[in-house]
């Protein structure tokens, strides 16, 4: 038997250094083609966080009965405060709702549908602001929807990073 | 071995089976939920002729008052795919009318309407089945299915869509 070990040592060599690479060529191609996937940060409740050059954070929520919002319905309001890098400042779309337990449904920004008007509200991050500011975004919830949340500031900038931050009603 | 060869062939899944949708069969006035989707048909009518505000056309129409909703994401989902299978023809939710057809869906919260289906002159009393779904490709996802008998439907001379609009259950 240790004449057939010795005869195939070479052979048997670079099995051994072969195996594990092909195991670790495929899994590392496997997790690029996957390079969509998003690097959640986890922003604890009342805390901010540097995103894409800015400082994003801390979010507040409240949760209300709204006569504009339809039967059976609640309206979440979060404002996100944003001071962005003035030299590059921060783009970001209106971020969306998630529900951290349960479900876990996610809802879009509705101010346009609760009919607010074109008022002051921000409730995108624009490149042109350069000053300090706060998103204030408006969700309509089932009312079987009472959180936490967490509030999704997503970034070209900061990709593949998005920025969770927790809210609790 | 001929039963069980029998019995392998029986059990063996069809070429399409790995990417079929997951039908969710729902009664009219019963809410049928899937995925993300979650239709109840509330009314089906016939008529000879069907208005939507100042829009009105003749034909062999079918229409089916409903309510909506997306179930746990809302980013992108519309209600894509309503159609109507009778006589081994597909009819396609007819883009005349403003109607439920491609309106954005919110997570768990209903939205009413109505859709309009224009038959050809020769249907006249078979069952057929309405089919719902948030994407045109239906493969591994749900769609809501009711089966609709048309003999049990009077025609009426005139009837008239309702307005998309959130539910008031």
């Amino acid at each position: 038997m240790t004449g057939w070990w010795r005869r195939n040592a070479v052979a048997l060599g670079v099995l051994v250094v072969v195996l594990p690479a092909t195991f670790v060529i495929v899994a590392s191609q496997e997790s690029a083609q996957r390079g969509g996937a998003s690097h959640d940060v986890f922003v604890p409740l009342g805390e901010s966080v540097q995103y894409a050059g800015a400082t994003v954070g801390p979010a507040q929520a409240e949760i209300n009965d709204d006569p504009a919002a339809p039967r059976g319905t609640r309206v979440v309001t979060v404002t996100v405060k944003i001071d962005p890098d003035p030299t590059n400042p921060i783009a970001c779309l209106s971020p969306q709702l998630h529900e951290v337990d349960g479900p876990r449904r996610a809802w879009n920004e509705r101010s346009v549908e609760l009919d607010r008007g074109f008022d002051d509200d921000i409730t995108s991050c624009s490149s042109e602001e350069s000053a300090p500011y706060s998103l204030r975004l408006e969700y309509v919830v089932p009312e079987d929807a009472t959180g936490p949340f967490t509030v999704d500031v997503n970034s070209v900038e900061g990709w593949p990073d998005l920025a969770r931050l927790r809210v609790e009603p | 071995m001929l039963v069980l060869a029998w019995l392998v062939a029986l059990v063996t899944p069809s070429e399409s089976a790995h990417e079929a949708p997951f039908p969710v069969a729902a009664a009219v006035a019963d809410e049928g939920i899937g995925r993300n989707i979650a239709v109840r048909v509330d009314e089906v009518r016939r008529a000879e002729s069907v208005v939507e505000g100042g829009w009105t056309a003749e034909g062999n129409w079918l229409v089916v008052d409903l309510e909506a909703a997306a179930v746990v994401e809302e980013f992108g989902v519309s209600l894509t795919l309503a159609t109507f299978t009778v006589d081994g023809r597909t009819y396609r939710a007819s883009e005349r009318p403003m109607s439920l057809l491609q309106a954005g869906l919110f997570a768990g919260i209903p939205q009413s309407g109505s859709l309009a289906f224009e038959l050809a002159d020769d249907v006249v009393d078979d069952t057929g089945v309405l089919r719902f779904a948030v994407n045109s490709d239906t493969r591994l996802d749900s769609v809501i299915e009711v089966s609709v008998d048309l003999a049990e439907l009077e025609t009426e001379a005139s009837v008239e869509l309702l307005p998309t609009e959130w539910s008031s259950r």
